[in-house]
């Protein structure tokens, strides 16, 4: 079984290199027959005049005025245009969307289901992220934070402990919606703790370790909440995946652990934060999803610029430690791309 | 491994080759690049007007995260924007027990990825709208703009202007603006 899973591993890297250096420079191609029955691109392509056949227009020649097509710019900075000069190495895999139909790619992604973290399959659809395509949410503890007493329902608040809402920076706070009076919540936080004081009893009612404060370096990891298992998030960025992402830079002495949008490099022995590993934009990132807002400048990181340039066929953007392939022409995500060594 | 890495993204960065160059020079190159790729977060207190940001960034923790595999665009304060603030809330800042406002603050200026100044203007200049947005890591996205040859964030009279040109750290880089980002919703 293991050498199965090697094997298709290899196949679909080979397959996403192939589809790779396909791609680039080739004005997109006709489109394969067999591919032409593929996910539809909510009429998109007809709209523009596109081909026919039901499948994808050449994109290649078919220029569009709207799209940051000047970072293929990138591309004539001496760079080769099979992608893959000096980046040899590189194991890429591709997550792809195999009905897209786009003949320029070669065969169609295969999906490396293995390193998906999470696959939701619809018809002709891979999902990485959370269907409800929320950004990440405040894990909520139950229970008593470290130093508070219990007593009935709750905990005793900290006697000090000072208001979220009105504090300077409080709007500051990712969670800034669950921390202000709109929602009727009295939000406190002191210790590097954020409470939710209930407004019968007074008592905390949930808690919340911040960032910053009790999830900062030489803190405990708080592995006894169990609330962080209810965030969506949670199992998307607790993967192998992340795993190999830092250990590949910061070598295996660490766990990593993810937990609120932040991503911790924690000591296997003492249990203790080491750092920060890195901090997650979470944005909802999908095969056959729109890019998320905020992605139209191009963003991929400079060791990668020679591989992922935008051109007329594809763009591509960077979030969390993954390249996004886009259709310029429908703004839909084609490919989730893995960096790996 | 890793100190070449980060190399080769500090030369890709301010556009030199380097990595894959298979010219003779190439790995000079690299060696020289190492040290300052390894200089960390120090790059960015040694630069102009960022000694504030480049201490807060550290003191928030955040210098593992901007030195490793991870790719960030950081729009940081400069020494005046700090020191443009109430003397009780700079000090907070400075304080462990203000450490998550700190880092709070600090993820509103920091976008995904690695936006070069010309990828900014390109997508300004080819985007059907005066404003564009960048994906923040914190509670909001970050609306971009331009004004003349100035690249305006936020709206309004409270945009922060980047000024000066961008430092790269690894697979990430640093803007200098002249005010502190106004809270989101603001």
């Amino acid at each position: 079984m293991r050498k199965l899973m090697l094997l298709a591993g290899a196949a679909i890297l080979l397959t996403g290199q192939a589809a790779l250096a396909q791609g680039k420079g080739q004005g997109g191609g006709g489109q394969g027959a067999h591919q032409g029955g593929g996910k539809g691109k909510g009429g998109g392509p007809e709209a523009r005049g596109g081909g026919g056949g039901g499948g994808k227009p050449d994109r290649g020649p078919k220029s569009r005025d709207d799209g940051p097509r000047g970072q293929s710019a990138s591309a004539e900075r001496g760079r080769g245009h099979d992608g893959s000069r000096g980046r040899g190495n590189d194991a890429v895999r591709v997550a792809g969307n195999p009905g897209k139909g786009n003949a320029a790619r070669g065969k169609a992604v295969r999906v490396d289901v293995d390193r998906v973290v999470r696959v939701d399959r619809g018809p002709d659809r891979v999902v990485l992220v959370d269907r409800d395509g929320l950004r990440a949410r405040p894990a909520f503890q139950t229970g008593c934070p470290p130093g508070l007493a219990k007593k009935n329902n709750g905990c005793l608040p900290p006697g000090q402990a000072k208001k979220i809402y009105g504090d300077p920076f409080s709007s500051f706070f990712r969670y800034e919606p669950w921390y202000n009076n709109a929602r009727g919540d009295d939000w406190r936080y002191m210790n590097g703790y954020a409470y939710r004081l209930d407004s019968g009893s007074g008592l905390v009612n949930a808690f919340l370790p911040l960032l910053g404060g009790a999830l900062f370096p030489g803190s405990a990891w708080p592995s006894a909440y169990d609330g962080y298992r209810n965030d969506p998030y949670y199992s998307r960025y607790s993967s192998p995946y992340y795993d190999r992402y830092y250990d590949r830079y910061y070598g295996a002495d660490y766990d990593y652990r993810y937990v609120d949008g932040a991503y911790f490099a924690v000591d296997p022995r003492t249990q203790r934060i080491n750092s920060i590993a890195g901090l997650m934009a979470g944005d909802p990132w999908a095969v056959g999803s729109p890019m998320p807002p905020g992605y139209y400048a191009y963003n991929v990181p400079p060791m990668y610029r020679d591989r992922y340039y935008d051109g007329p066929n594809d763009w591509y953007r960077y979030s969390d430690g993954y390249v996004y392939r886009v259709d310029p022409t429908t703004q839909l995500v084609t490919a989730i791309i893995e960096l790996l060594a | 491994m890793r100190r070449q890495l980060l190399a080769c993204a500090a030369l890709a960065s301010i556009g030199l080759a380097g990595c894959g160059d298979e010219a003779g020079n190439g790995q000079a190159n690299i060696t020289a690049n190492a040290a300052e790729a390894d200089k960390g977060l120090a790059v960015v207190e040694d630069s102009d007007g960022l000694s504030t940001a480049g201490k807060l960034l550290k003191e928030a923790g955040l210098e593992m995260m901007l030195t490793g595999p991870g790719s960030y665009t950081v729009f940081a304060p400069s020494d005046d924007a700090f020191g443009a603030l109430p003397e009780d809330q700079r000090k907070l800042l400075e304080s462990e027990e203000g450490r998550p406002q700190l880092l709070a603050l600090l993820r509103q200026h920091i976008t995904a990825g690695y936006v070069t100044p010309g990828d900014l203007t390109t997508a300004l200049e080819h985007a059907r709208r005066p404003e564009i947005e960048l994906a923040s890591l914190g509670a909001a996205p970050i609306p971009v703009r331009k004004q003349g040859d100035t690249v305006l964030l936020g709206q309004g009279d409270t945009a922060a202007r980047v000024v000066g040109g961008a430092v790269p750290i690894a697979n990430s880089i640093v803007y200098r603006i002249d005010r502190i980002l106004p809270p989101p919703g603001q």
